[in-house]
């Protein structure tokens, strides 16, 4: 048996969390997952089971999966049997390691440098200008003539 | 010292027509202050203002026994605003009196009082909260006198000119900086017990220091004054709030098993004891700017993790080159004019033409007797005569006069002048054209070339491209010279938070042909002060990483230098001083620094759906909200290849983490 979580996820990616509201937990049995891929498994889902499934479209998948997955639209298979493909959450299931991990930013919302060109602020047409003057004013009617002579 | 403008009162002091004077305006020595004061309220003419002689110019004060300065002091109920002004006895009594003009205030009885005050200690007194016959008053201060908060450290200053605690000082325009701290630890060793803090501070300047008769949380946070805003939020991604208060201690290594950090971030500087002295000792210097009982005066560069934050805050990592200059000295021209060769202000108007008509009055100056006096000169009295020319300024702005007089000498002959002439002694004088603290408007990339540009504008020496970061959230200051041995030529100084950064020669006197065989060589002397004053000024300019090559070609300076900039940054309006005769009389005739910023358009929501430029690095989680990665390097990690590089993709791609 495999245990298995079934999830509504309004958080998609590139989001790195998860707003998930919990359809079904329980357990399968192994044979359930036709297809033993740890990155895209292929669920097979029984027609008295399917209503269930069919609101899901994010599961977990405990051992030995040990992780999340997005559920795909269910595919009817001419077998008579349907099959929902999955394929593995790393953003959400290797959480931890991610932010721990070291990394340099490019563009950040919260860690960012101002002084950096930005390629998102387009130029526009025309200039502001501001004139500023100093209180400071000459005023030659006021200037002296200078007389210089040799002579004591 | 820097201006600042004080607002107290009940209302905001905004409204249109009220000028913010934010400059001082004088003429002279350093020892000159400008008091600029505003008020408004009934009663009160809303554009009331003094200054130190009532005027836009303040008076000139030398040789102060005292050093004035200003303390703001609220007392009882904090309604109302005392304020001691401490003037010198020496200070100009007609100062004393126009500050004393309205001195009202209230006791702690809420006793009304109105008085003038006596020099030396001028008491000078606003009510902010009068009920009855007295106004509300909204008042503006404005004043490069320092200005404190603290009776006592404004007294001592008063007495010795030593400022004992930088942190009453609140005019040395140190504005409010954006700190962080977060800060994770656990003090029992469980995991499960962790404590988080994660607060950001706005405040003028903020210092940790490790005490080390703590146990556990041992680094103490510690600030420039009393102005601390702090905001906290119990998880990072969340909005901050403001807090009326904030932990004084903190941790930032690991103790034994039970103190544990998991995460120290902070852009604070933070600083450890040594054999010198403590970290609280080198904390409150790099606070106070004073030194530490080590007689060193500690900065950022002091503490423990300044490279770190100065990567991150991208400040200049360069080592310090040589002594860090925080005021230029400048000299005087020590040239005595007292006697031999002498030079006369004559005034201003006709009075060129009073005394030479003087002096060919054969009644007040006999011909045979100037003849007789000026032997020595082949009886040619106007190789006596070095020099008549006019400048644009009154003499006494730039030079020091000796007593008038009606008589003047050629060669040993006493010529009558015809009206009072003043004999210069000293061309020992600075024009202070004021200054201004520029900021920056977008706070972004967009305040620096080549999306802002700035020229300054000076009369009678040019215009000149300024490089932004020489300027920007710099006090600016111009002065001038002027010369007298070198009839008008002039050099304007531009300073920055009181450091010379660039002069430009010019040139204001205008050459009065005296006689005809003298033309030709001044006109020789105005090209060759041209040809100067264009040396001096592509000096300058390199200095300044300015366009030389501009100012090569002279009078065309400014045309070439804009069809070197994008087309669509040239100014077409640009002017000119002069560098000669009276060319520079016709120019704009206050220096003015003209900003010149490309319009721009920025996402409203950009920094929530894509960020801004980062270029830092660090772990993820110190991230919160979109982040592209250009690095990214996968740490501990059980998962697949495949996995790891699915993830390495998406987060070059970008994610919003949360």
């Amino acid at each position: 048996m495999i245990q298995v979580i079934l999830y509504n996820n309004t958080k998609q990616r590139p989001h790195m969390g998860r707003s998930l509201s919990i359809i079904y937990s329980g357990s399968i049995p192994d044979n359930v997952i036709e297809k033993m891929d740890l990155l895209d498994p292929v669920v097979t889902v029984a027609n008295d089971v399917f209503p269930l499934w069919s609101t899901a479209n994010y599961m977990y998948l405990g051992a030995p999966f040990n992780r999340y997955y997005f559920l795909k639209s269910p595919r009817a298979g001419e077998d008579g049997i349907t099959r929902m493909d999955a394929h593995v959450d790393v953003l959400y299931t290797h959480r931890l390691a991610i932010l721990s991990s070291q990394c340099i930013a490019e563009r950040s919302s919260n860690r960012y440098n101002v002084n950096l060109q930005d390629s998102y602020i387009k130029p526009e047409e025309g200039y502001r200008y501001n004139f500023t003057k100093f209180p400071y004013k000459f005023d030659p009617s006021e200037g002296d003539y200078i007389l210089i002579t040799t002579g004591g | 010292m820097a201006d600042r403008t004080i607002n107290w009162g009940p209302n905001d002091f905004n409204e249109k027509g009220v000028i913010n004077v934010i400059g001082e305006c004088n003429i002279g020595e350093q020892s000159r202050y400008n008091i600029h004061v505003y008020s408004k309220g009934l009663g009160f003419d809303p554009s009331f203002h003094y200054s130190t002689d009532g005027n836009e110019n303040g008076n000139f004060v030398s040789n102060l026994d005292k050093y004035p300065c200003f303390v703001l002091n609220s007392t009882g109920t904090g309604q109302y605003l005392v304020n001691k002004l401490y003037f010198p006895a020496s200070f100009s009594a007609s100062i004393v009196n126009n500050f004393n003009g309205k001195c009202i205030y209230k006791d702690s009885n809420d006793t009304h009082y109105e008085s003038e005050c006596e020099a030396p200690f001028a008491i000078w007194s606003i009510c902010t909260d009068i009920s009855g016959d007295y106004p509300w008053v909204d008042t503006r201060l404005s004043s490069n006198l320092p200005i404190f908060d603290d009776a006592q450290v404004a007294e001592d200053y008063y007495n010795t000119g030593i400022i004992t605690d930088g942190r009453h000082l609140i005019n040395n325009h140190i504005e409010s900086q954006k700190y962080y701290l977060s800060n994770v630890f656990t003090t029992s060793g469980d995991p499960a017990d962790k404590t988080e803090r994660y607060y950001q501070f706005s405040a003028k300047k903020l210092a940790l220091y490790k005490d080390d008769t703590l146990t556990g949380l041992n680094v103490v946070l510690t600030s420039y004054d009393e102005e601390v805003i702090a905001f906290s939020a119990d998880d990072p991604n969340d909005e901050y709030e403001r807090v009326s208060s904030y932990p004084d201690t903190w941790i930032r290594e690991n103790q034994g098993s039970d103190y544990l950090v998991y995460l120290w971030d902070t852009n604070i500087y933070y600083f450890e004891g040594d054999e010198n002295a403590t970290g609280k000792q080198k904390a409150d210097s790099f606070l106070n700017g004073l030194p530490a009982p080590d007689g060193k005066i500690y900065d950022k560069e002091d503490a423990v993790n300044f490279k770190e934050i100065a990567q991150r805050e991208n400040i200049d990592l360069d080592g310090v080159i040589g002594e860090v200059v925080h005021v230029t000295e400048t000299g005087l021209s020590p040239t005595d004019w007292g006697a031999g060769v002498r030079a006369y202000a004559l005034g201003s108007g006709t009075a060129k033409n009073v005394v030479i008509n003087a002096l060919f009055n054969e009644t007040s100056n006999p011909v045979n007797d100037i003849l007789n006096g000026v032997k020595l000169f082949d009886s040619n009295a106007f190789n006596a005569v070095q020099g008549l020319f006019r400048i644009a300024v009154p003499a006494s702005d730039i030079c020091t006069l000796d007593a008038g007089t009606t008589q003047y000498k050629i060669g040993s002959f006493t010529a009558e002048a015809g009206k009072t002439i003043y004999p210069i002694r000293a061309n020992n004088k600075i024009i202070n054209c004021g200054q201004y603290l520029f900021k920056r408007t977008y706070n972004d990339y967009r305040d620096y070339e080549p999306y802002c540009k700035i020229f300054i504008i000076l009369p009678y020496c040019g215009i000149y491209p300024v490089p932004v970061s020489a300027i920007i959230g710099k006090t600016v200051k111009i002065t001038y010279a002027v010369s007298i041995g070198g009839a008008g030529a002039c050099t304007a100084y531009l300073y920055a938070d009181n450091c010379l950064i660039a002069s430009y020669d010019g040139n204001m006197g205008e050459q009065i042909p005296f006689v005809a065989t003298d033309r030709a060589s001044q006109v020789s002397s105005v090209m060759r002060n041209v040809s100067q004053g264009l040396t001096g000024s592509l000096v300058a300019a390199q200095g300044l990483g300015g366009n030389a090559h501009a100012l090569l070609s002279g009078g065309t300076m400014i045309a070439e230098s804009i069809a070197n900039m994008p087309q669509s940054m040239a100014l077409g309006y640009m002017t000119r001083g002069g560098y000669s005769s009276n060319l520079g009389d016709f120019g704009i005739m206050s220096p003015t620094f003209v900003f010149q910023w490309q319009k721009s358009v920025v996402p409203a929501n950009e920094l929530a759906v894509v960020g801004k430029p980062s270029n830092q690095g660090g772990a993820v989680s110190s991230f919160t909200g979109y982040l592209k990665c250009s690095q990214f390097v996968l740490g501990t990690f059980g998962g697949t290849e495949e996995e790891a590089a699915e993830i390495q993709r998406l987060m070059m791609e970008g994610v919003y983490v949360d």
